[in-house]
């Protein structure tokens, strides 16, 4: 049974959804996608993991944490991590509350991994973690808290040669690979160039580049003025422009440092986001129940990674099998929720 | 962190609405009812790429005084059924069942903005108000589309059609592919709208000066390529929504009242 919910407070308004089992068994699983997706997410994949949830006994929770309402008034108010979190804190609160559930797990994919690993070294109240694919910094597609973390580690954690063989020998023994070779769908110059390390000065200086410290985070539509849009009738008015504005996440962009961002408050925000990652990763006291994507870019990157950033931690690891987000992958990793709740 | 983000005068709330057997889920921002805009989700992975502009969208239109209302397609995203369940027939009730539920009295104007394939559909309502972004006039050529960025592989990896999966696999036939995909129904019928195309009235089109020839001669025209805000399309690139561009939009949902006003 599909129930909708709406959590409304004086910065955010969320909608979620309950998928209610028919004889539940006590647990509550809440979905944290990965921010610039919805909670639909690809292919509907989320809502087909929840039903095969509920379909054994999880009571499984999904929301909307884009639609916070951040930038409609104060830009500099509110952060985007502090929005993000708080929308995962609003959304156990009302399970624990409303749905009555005591043991709540989080599964978290790739930056709601992220953010959700992160809160919840924070706010520890929780049964345990259940992350997918967590992003790490390996491409700067959002925001990345733990990017800030990563860049003297990043250096020396690229596989070597012989390590980067291994991992194409693996991939070539899976049909996928074939049928992607058969359909001309591999980047074999990018291939060539992993293996022999043909781009990796470039890259080391693109992500040093990428890293720079010269970004802010700053508010999606703080720009707009309700009394602009209330201006009555308009003709094809030239819309303002935002310069090099890059838009990152909903309702969020990072902006490259000009003359219009005071250097102060991007420092501050810097500051607040190193601050959180220094003090919080590798402490989460919950559990970790890890599915390793084996189609991933950067897998053994990603794997190296997880030693520091999940230092201190207990993880379980599981190695899928499946496409992340088919319909496979669903019926792989709800047997293994189940178990893994019912255990911890 | 700031008391007075979110204005009091507004309010969310999520809604099955049913239709017949089916049920679609709205989200509904009340705000003023200067007028109603329906904010119609673009099909399939395209729905996800544009959920963060259509979220900003309704909170700047909300905050700006509309009401808006933000719906799933029969078999899309919330709502009930699969996307082989979906036809123009069923799209053209969907509307209608959500205009007429959410319209907060009969005087209201009510404006649709579409996205992508979808405004086929939403431009062929007669006296209908629209604000298209990005529009697609040539189906065909857009489902040819969905097999070069490789959406079909997703839809196909996603989805519970083994034919489809055989027909990747084997690298067949394009069309056929698509038509498996999206459903024989939906598949004629989009055609059969590229087909029947007309530039409708009262629209105002959002896009790229590049791809002109997909236009639609509408009656105002927002280039956001001149304004150095939509270098990439925006369903490759999630979340790539510039506070510009949202205002861009709200704009054009202005002038299309506005057009329909006069």
């Amino acid at each position: 049974m599909l129930e909708t919910f709406v959590l409304q407070d004086s910065a955010l308004m969320q909608p979620g959804f309950i998928h209610r089992p028919d004889q539940p068994n006590g647990i509550a699983v809440i979905i944290v996608n990965a921010l610039h997706w919805d909670s639909v997410g690809p292919g509907r994949s989320m809502v087909e993991v929840c039903n095969r949830l509920a379909g054994i006994g999880i009571t499984a929770i999904r929301y909307e944490p884009a639609y916070d309402w951040i930038g409609a008034a104060d830009a500099n108010a509110v952060s985007r991590q502090e929005i993000v979190f708080r929308s995962l804190q609003q959304v156990v609160a009302f399970t624990q509350t409303n749905l009555g559930m005591q043991r709540i797990h989080v599964l978290g994919y790739c930056l709601g991994a992220q953010y959700a690993f992160l809160n919840t070294a924070v706010h520890p109240a929780l049964a345990s973690l259940i992350l997918v694919e967590i992003d790490i910094g390996m491409k700067v597609t959002a925001p990345n808290l733990l990017s800030e973390h990563t860049p003297a580690s990043a250096q020396h954690i690229e596989p070597d040669r012989r390590k980067r063989f291994r991992i194409y020998l693996r991939k070539m023994l899976l049909p996928e690979t074939w049928v992607k070779a058969i359909s001309l769908r591999i980047d074999w110059r990018g291939v060539l160039n992993y293996l022999f390390d043909r781009r990796g000065r470039s890259k080391q200086a693109t992500g040093a580049e990428r890293r720079s410290p010269d970004c802010i985070v700053d508010s999606g539509i703080s720009s707009i003025s309700p009394a602009t849009l209330r201006r009555g009738p308009l003709r094809n008015a030239v819309v303002p422009t935002e310069g090099e504005a890059e838009g990152q996440l909903p309702g969020l962009t990072m902006t490259t440092v000009t003359e219009h961002s005071p250097r102060e408050s991007m420092d501050a925000e810097v500051e607040r986001v190193s601050e959180m990652v220094r003090t919080h990763v590798g402490r989460c006291p919950a559990p970790i129940l890890y599915f390793h994507n084996p189609f991933a870019a950067h897998e053994e990157k990603v794997r190296r990674m997880h030693k520091t950033i999940f230092r201190d931690c207990k993880v379980t690891y599981v190695d899928c099998t499946t496409i992340w987000g088919s319909l496979k992958w669903v019926d792989e990793i709800a047997p293994r929720i189940l178990d893994w709740c019912m255990r911890t | 962190m700031s008391d007075d983000v979110v204005p009091k005068r507004i309010r969310l709330s999520t809604v099955y609405l049913p239709v017949g057997t089916r049920h679609i889920h709205c989200t509904q921002a009340i705000s003023e009812s200067r007028a109603l805009v329906v904010l119609c989700n673009p099909l399939w992975n395209e729905r996800a790429y544009v959920s963060p502009l259509y979220h900003a969208l309704m909170k700047s239109l909300a905050i700006a005084g509309f009401d808006v209302v933000l719906f799933d397609w029969t078999g899309q995203g919330n709502s009930s059924g699969e996307s082989w369940d979906m036809s123009a027939d069923t799209m053209r009730s969907d509307i209608d069942a959500v205009t007429e539920s959410f319209r907060p009295n009969p005087n209201c104007p009510s404006v649709m903005v579409a996205c992508r394939a979808v405004a086929l559909v939403t431009a062929s309502f007669p006296n209908a108000t629209n604000v298209l972004i990005d529009p697609i006039v040539d189906a065909a050529k857009w489902f040819r589309s969905l097999l070069l960025l490789e959406r079909t592989k997703e839809i196909v990896a996603y989805r519970k059609s083994a034919l489809s999966a055989a027909a990747f696999a084997a690298g067949g036939d394009r069309i056929t592919l698509c038509e498996t995909v999206i459903g024989t129904r939906l598949y004629a019928d989009l055609l059969k709208c590229s087909g029947d195309f007309k530039p409708p009235q009262n629209v105002v089109e959002i896009g790229l000066a590049s791809r002109a020839p997909l236009a639609v001669a509408p009656d105002r025209w927002i280039d956001l390529q001149a304004h150095n805000q939509y270098r990439e399309a925006i369903w490759q690139t999630p979340g790539k929504i510039t506070p510009s561009m949202c205002a861009a939009v709200c704009e054009s949902t202005l002038q299309a009242l506005d057009l329909r006003n006069a």
